[in-house]
């Protein structure tokens, strides 16, 4: 028994040790200090007027203009790439490329600093950032933990029922973003160019002479062969999107979503059947030509019958910051004229 | 029973049963985000036409009503199976753990093998639930199956596969994002798909288990009646349990793990006083239908926005009271003798002993050394403590002093004080099995805590107290009802499942109501010791370190006195209910602390007592040193582990611990088949 003790605790000691050294990560944050004072060498002194930004707590000061960012939300790194900042750390890069498509690249070199959900508070204190960028839904708990790494900004994508759209937050967030890393200017022209675009946008299609501009948005998935659809509300970015291009929302229902979607069934999209069906689902998981294909309850819904349903790649974005916006927008449009 | 009120009895269970499922089935009909006629419903069965309305009934409605009666009658007969085969009246798939095996095997296909559905489904699931079959089965001890240690190992394979399936989810939310639900069961349906599917499978099982209806009344009269009567008792055990999980297995790879059926309609026809089994399977099916499909019903009628809310959280809702009150009511009865004097340990040589609490503390030392020089980089130890003693490299320091440090020391004062619970309560309520979480109070906790979050909506920060009050309120409603069975052992971690199955069944139906992020959710509840700083330990910790441990150490001579059982403390000139009151109340305190601070992190408790009793025998002045020695080591091992294992991954310690720990307590129970249960 003793034996048999000693070796267990032995075992026990010698995993949890040969697991630490597994990961020799020892030289590189050498590296990174060492990169770090180089950084911070060759700018310093260059800006001298402090900046404020606020959060969803208040205001906050920053003496300097903060060169190592992380963003521990897919959204706020959207916001920096389309400003032209590359952030130095993220959470869960991975599915960031799947689900999120925009122009400019998140640099091959920033690294992961875990998952969403728990981010690894080590990874991101060995990042030395300046600030981090968070979403206070899910952050709230450990705000003081990161507050403790570096100075944080947390927002909220989400506004309460009557508290705001999401679109305007999204704007909002972004411009104090911009303002944070002192690109202002460039941020109201993509805003500016955005709005342009929706302009643009909506006169192509109204060019194109399609007449009905009823739409419902959905997402859906699978889960255990039975379809999960998620149909936008009117107080989601997307569907606000869709009405600045000139559509109509025609899905309505009681209650307010903080998310911006009901989860409900195929027999809801009996009560907009005259609109066009947009639906984003991933390529492998293709929930109306796999389950609902043949099934009568589907195929005879009038946008099915008529034609007017467009399936939107399975990276689109509803839940991003403009470049997001512009792509979704533009996804929109293109699947309404390819039918003409 | 005269033969005329047995065929009045027959008449009302079936004819009743009918006409309560058809109106059911009406109700449920009518259901739906568009409002359909009852008309145009009766229409649409009977003639039916060409136009969406009529589809929307035949395609949509009607096969989840169908997959309903179907999932709710073979979920009714595998318990039926189970119940007769065991001889234990608290079996059914899901209080013996296959539910949750067949569930666990169809998330790690779905993750790792590709979408498993339809026939690769059923085979995945049907393997996990065997599987699981078998494990529930020799750990309970085949020969002399008791009940309690037969659902208690049902739970405890539960509990493990859940871990492994929150494992899963929270490291492929994505993929996995759609199972959420399902793992909770639904009966939505999009096509007839699941009822072509699963009505063959289901018929062939309804029809194996009238075939061997007869085989099953002899066998009720005892193995030796049926060997007698020239029965092969081993082959009609082994068909029934193959019948019983393939009926369940066929159910979760269609409509998810949906629990209790097998619990309330079986009971519910041997209450009315059928005892031949094949009455007995087809009543079960009927009113098995009956009471999922009325679930179904309510959840919908809850949930009026259509949102699904799992009927599987319905049925443990109405379930998981049900069982309890079975339990009351059957005490004294089947489940064993009432006194269990099996704080037992086998006495190791006496040098061990005294080397036991050195050993451990020069262990728990160096967790502390090697915790604090490891994490995201590596392991550094001669790097960090020059950093914290030399002062040399600021940024070590703070990583170790303000990141590793406050973290280790949360999981080792949550460790110790899970532990010396868990102490109490075995102690006190002379109960092997008895832990915060095997008695409820963490669920208790995790109620509260998200009904704060939920119905509260105020900030995370106040989680806790809410984790604290619940706490405390499933403690009084555990005491109540164990007051009522007089503490019996078993009875109580009985009533501790009944009372966490409604625990989770709540949290359930407030993760699926609420807009909460589910995973972070799931997160809190897997238990963490994720992100703790100096600031948790404060708050919640040190003061009932400081405070309470001491005075739970003063009175633990009376913990060993009620220990030695009723009588013996009454001689000693004891107050025994109130001593006992007092000294649970303390333990769920102490337990409360610990659940407020890092969630619910099971198995703490529960084998920190055990090991010490193993390494020091049953009565040692030094147990309650080394089980608080140990509690404080498991929680920081897996404190180290949770953040090095998958950098930058981060695994929640309540998932490790269930991992170490679910196999180590079902090995003590294969052991402790040679003791007394």
């Amino acid at each position: 028994m003793k034996k048999k003790l000693l070796l267990l605790l032995m075992a026990l000691f010698l995993s949890v040790f040969a697991v630490a050294c597994g990961n020799d990560g020892s030289e590189t944050t050498e590296e990174d200090q060492n990169q770090e004072e180089t950084n911070t060498d060759g700018e310093s002194g260059e800006e001298s007027s402090s900046i404020t930004v606020s959060d969803i707590y208040g205001e906050q000061t920053f003496e300097e203009v903060p060169e190592r960012i992380v963003v521990l939300e897919w959204v706020y790194a959207e916001n920096l790439l389309a400003l032209g900042v590359q952030p130095v750390g993220m959470a869960d890069i991975e599915g960031y490329h799947s689900w999120v498509n925009i122009e400019p690249e998140l640099g091959e070199e920033v690294e992961d600093v875990g998952t969403r959900q728990e981010p690894n508070l080590e990874a991101i204190h060995a990042l030395e950032p300046d600030v981090i960028i968070t979403a206070n839904s899910r952050h709230e708990a450990i705000l003081e933990s990161l507050e403790a790494i570096a100075p944080t900004l947390a927002y909220n994508s989400y506004p309460e029922e009557g508290e705001g759209t999401q679109y305007e937050e999204m704007e909002a967030t972004f411009k104090e973003m911009a303002k944070l890393v002192q690109k202002e200017e460039q941020a109201d022209e993509i805003l500016t160019e955005l709005d342009q675009s929706y302009q643009d946008i909506e006169t192509e299609i109204a060019d194109a002479g399609i007449e009905n501009t009823d739409f419902v948005l959905s997402q859906a998935y699978s889960s255990d062969n039975s379809p999960v659809i998620r149909l936008f509300k009117d107080n989601a970015m997307a569907t606000e999107i869709m009405t600045k291009i000139g559509l109509e929302n025609a899905y309505q229902s009681e209650g307010f979503q903080l998310y911006g979607f009901d989860e409900t069934s195929v027999e809801s999209l009996q009560t907009a059947q005259d609109a066009h069906f947009f639906y984003i689902v991933q390529e492998d998981d293709n929930v109306f030509t796999d389950q609902l294909a043949g099934n009568p309850a589907w195929e005879e819904l009038a946008f099915v019958k008529e034609d007017r349903t467009y399936a939107l790649p399975g990276d689109t974005w509803t839940f991003g910051g403009p470049l997001s916006a512009e792509v979704f927008a533009n996804q929109i449009k293109e699947a309404l004229l390819q039918e003409k | 029973m005269s033969k005329q009120s047995y065929i009045g009895r027959t008449v009302l269970t079936f004819g009743g049963g009918t006409v309560l499922l058809l109106l059911l089935l009406f109700i449920h009909m009518n259901q739906g985000s568009v409002s359909i006629a009852p008309s145009t419903i009766f229409n649409a069965i009977f003639m039916p036409e060409d136009q969406l309305e009529h589809h929307t009934v035949r395609y949509l409605r009607m096969p989840r009503a169908i997959i309903g009666i179907l999932a709710g009658g073979a979920l009714a007969v595998s318990g039926v199976l189970l119940q007769t085969i065991t001889k234990n009246p608290l079996a059914s798939a899901s209080t013996l753990g296959i539910h949750s095996g067949s569930y666990f095997a169809v998330v790690f296909a779905s993750v790792f093998i590709s979408a498993a559905s339809g026939w690769s489904g059923l085979l995945v699931a049907f393997l996990g639930g065997m599987i699981t079959a078998v494990l529930v089965y020799t750990l309970a001890g085949v020969a002399n199956a008791n009940p309690v240690k037969m659902v208690l190992a049902g739970m405890v394979i539960t509990m493990m596969f859940s871990a492994f399936t929150s494992l899963l989810q929270i490291f492929f939310e994505n993929e996995t994002a759609g199972l959420f639900l399902w793992g909770s069961g639904t009966l939505v349906q999009n096509n007839w798909e699941g009822v072509q599917f699963s009505l063959p499978f289901i018929t062939i099982g309804l029809i194996g288990s009238l075939l061997i209806a007869k085989s099953l009344d002899l066998f009720q009269l005892g193995e030796e009646v049926a060997t007698g009567l020239g029965q092969k008792v081993q082959r009609t055990r082994i068909i029934t349990v193959l019948l019983a999980v393939f009926l369940a297995s066929v159910t979760v790879s269609v409509v998810g793990p949906i629990g209790f059926v097998g619990l309330i309609a079986p009971h519910l026809i041997k209450l009315l006083g059928f005892q031949k089994h094949y009455v007995v399977i087809l009543g079960s099916f009927l009113w098995g239908a009956v009471v999922l499909l009325g679930a179904d019903v309510l959840a919908r009628v809850l949930d009026p926005t259509f949102s699904e809310l799992p009927v599987g959280a319905i049925t443990a809702f109405i379930g998981a009271p049900w069982l309890i009150w079975l339990i009351m009511n059957k005490q004294n009865k089947k489940y064993g003798s009432k006194d269990t004097g099996i704080l037992a340990g086998s006495i190791n040589s006496l040098a061990m002993q005294k080397w036991i609490i050195p050993i451990l503390s020069v262990f728990a030392i160096s967790i502390v050394f090697v915790g604090i020089s490891t994490g995201n980089n590596g392991i550094q130890l001669v790097q960090t403590f020059q950093a914290i003693f030399l002062n040399n490299d600021e940024f070590t320091k703070n990583m170790a002093l303000d990141l590793r440090l406050p973290r280790l020391l949360v999981a080792a004062t949550s460790g110790v004080l899970l532990a010396i619970s868990g102490y109490i309560f075995q102690g006190v309520l002379r109960n092997p099995l008895a832990d915060p979480s095997v008695i409820g109070i963490t669920s208790g906790a995790g109620v509260g805590a998200l009904t704060f979050l939920y119905i509260g909506s105020i900030s995370a920060v106040w989680v806790p107290l809410g984790a604290f009050i619940g706490a405390l309120i499933a403690f009084l409603v555990v005491m109540l009802l164990a007051y009522r069975a007089e503490f019996q052992p078993a009875l109580l971690a009985l009533l501790g499942i009944g009372i966490s199955a409604f625990g989770s069944a709540v949290i359930q139906i407030i993760v699926v109501r609420s807009d909460m992020a589910v995973a972070s959710a799931l997160t809190w509840l897997s238990g963490t010791t994720y992100a703790k700083t100096w600031t948790e330990l404060t708050y919640y910790l040190v003061g009932p370190l400081i405070i309470l441990v001491p005075i739970v150490y003063l009175v633990s001579d009376r913990i060993h006195t009620l220990a030695l059982g009723d009588d013996t403390a009454k001689g000693l000139g004891l107050s025994v209910l109130k001593t006992r009151f007092y000294l649970a109340l303390l333990a769920s305190v102490v337990a409360a602390a610990s659940v407020a601070t890092v969630g619910t992190i099971g198995f703490v408790g529960l084998i920190a007592p055990h090991v010490a009793r193993l390494l020091l025998g049953p009565a040692h002045k030094h147990l309650f040193f080394t089980t608080a020695l140990l509690g404080g080591v498991i929680l920081m091992v897996a404190d180290v582990l949770s953040r090095t294992l998958l950098v930058p991954k981060e695994i929640p310690s309540g998932i490790i611990v269930a991992i170490i720990g679910a196999p180590y307590f079902l090995w003590l129970m294969n052991r402790s088949n040679k003791w007394k249960m």
